[in-house]
């Protein structure tokens, strides 16, 4: 329930933020979006910790849990106990530096050097919380090592978790100096995003086939067998889960594509292209907050960025008679100009419109 | 068959905590790396094309938990709103 009101915040903060021009208004808003995201990532955190830990399933196989009671972990706990807040306080740690580095690969200047700070500083913060979470574990809940000791394989992920710490800090390492070498920032992020994996799974594979376990009495819980459904009904579901991930996968490669590079710079000229080709005019997709996001990266709509940012061109029209822009695009798109000339035609950033 | 949907649960909730985690990250740090209104914007150009996509996978992921552990689905998801 907090998770969904803090999913509900954020997705208003990052909307609404734009939608006055006013500083109140907007360091309101850039506070909603920050503070929700950082309770998400403790409550994320949380989350799996009390799944790792198990929870007071009744006989019926539901639990009510009071969101907390002594902080201590027994069969009297409440959603958030010692272990759960460490577990939160790692997704806090783990996620703080995984947004950084993508951030610190998507920006240049002032926010790069301090997105890679942050980075670099949590780096030791994380080692440290990954040990301390997996001596935590261990310590209570004895048996997820069962499924480590019958399957010797399993060891293989702690050695990925750290690898990928090494990695981590290996190119935050080298991605530091006046400089930014993107191709180790990435490297960076790659290694966090394998660092999750690794931690995901371990906890996963260590679970199986307990998918809840209960803290009342481990007969109470909640398998893979006692909570599937029907077996038809999983085969069939299977043939239309690969369909739907290829669906899922060529969009998030598109997108990722599409708006790849740092800033607006590295994107412009594929989306450039696509337009051109696709369209042949500048002003023909529809300028929902959406695809405002794509026209902000077009060359020709440079001009107007905060204005487009904010979605306040409501309609097609709005944008056309927009002074500065219908120069440009008389320029480029109607006469069908090349995209240099309308580049040329760009007033310098920062002028102002 | 049950042990294969485990499988794809975990995918997909690993698939989520990755994408959108870095979103999430990214405003954790939103307030203090980014200090004047063009350096916001440009952590806001960063993530702005993604960051719903991403949520989509939590999304997703719990209606792969629905189909797949419908039980368990019930049984999480009840204990969070109302018992």
């Amino acid at each position: 329930m907090i998770v969904l009101w803090l999913l509900m915040l954020r997705g208003i903060g990052i909307e609404l933020r734009a939608h006055m021009e006013n500083p109140v208004w907007r360091g309101f808003f850039d506070f909603v979006f920050c503070a929700s995201s950082l309770l998400l990532t403790i409550f994320f955190g949380a989350a799996l910790g009390n799944v790792v830990r198990g929870v007071p399933l009744a006989a019926d196989g539901y639990f009510f849990e009071p969101l907390w009671t002594n902080f201590r972990v027994g069969s009297n706990n409440g959603i958030l106990d010692w272990y759960t807040v460490l577990a939160g306080v790692i997704a806090l740690v783990t996620l703080t530096a995984h947004g950084s580095l993508y951030v610190a690969i998507k920006t240049e200047g002032d926010v790069n050097r301090r997105a890679r700070a942050v980075a670099k500083a949590a780096w030791p913060l994380q080692l440290l919380l990954t040990i301390v979470g997996l001596v935590a574990t261990i310590y209570i809940r004895p048996g997820v090592l069962d499924n480590y000791k019958q399957h010797a394989v399993g060891f293989l992920i702690p050695i990925v978790v750290f690898g990928a710490l090494a990695v981590m800090i290996y190119g935050i390492g080298k991605a530091q100096g006046p400089a930014p070498d993107v191709g180790k920032e990435k490297l960076a992020f790659v290694a966090s995003a394998l660092y999750i994996v690794g931690m995901l799974v371990g906890a996963a594979f260590a679970l199986y086939p307990v998918v809840l376990p209960a803290s009342t009495d481990p007969a109470r819980n909640l398998t893979i067998y006692n909570t599937a459904s029907g077996h038809h009904g999983l085969s069939v579901g299977f043939t239309w889960w690969i369909l739907g991930m290829v669906l899922a996968l060529g969009y998030f490669f598109f997108l990722f594509r599409m708006f790849k590079g740092k800033g607006a710079a590295g994107g412009a000229r594929i989306l450039r292209e696509r337009f051109l080709s696709g369209f042949g005019n500048c002003l023909q997709p529809r300028l929902s907050s959406g695809a405002a996001f794509f026209a902000a990266k077009d060359p020709c709509i440079l001009l107007a960025p905060n204005e487009l940012h904010g979605s306040s061109f409501r309609s097609e029209r709005q944008l056309r008679g927009s002074d500065s822009l219908q120069k440009c695009c008389q320029h480029s798109c109607l006469l069908r100009a090349s995209w240099r000339e309308c580049r040329d035609f760009r007033r310098p950033r920062g002028s102002g419109l | 068959m049950e042990t294969l949907w485990f499988m794809i649960v975990a995918v997909m909730v690993a698939g989520y905590v990755v994408l959108d985690g870095f979103d999430l990250g990214a405003g954790v740090i939103y307030l203090g790396a980014a200090r004047t209104p063009e350096e916001r914007q440009k952590i806001m150009r960063a993530i702005g094309p993604v960051w719903d996509g991403n949520e989509v996978w939590l999304v997703a992921a719990g209606g792969t938990l629905y189909f797949a552990f419908p039980l368990l689905y019930a049984s999480s998801f009840t204990a969070s709103t109302c018992r």
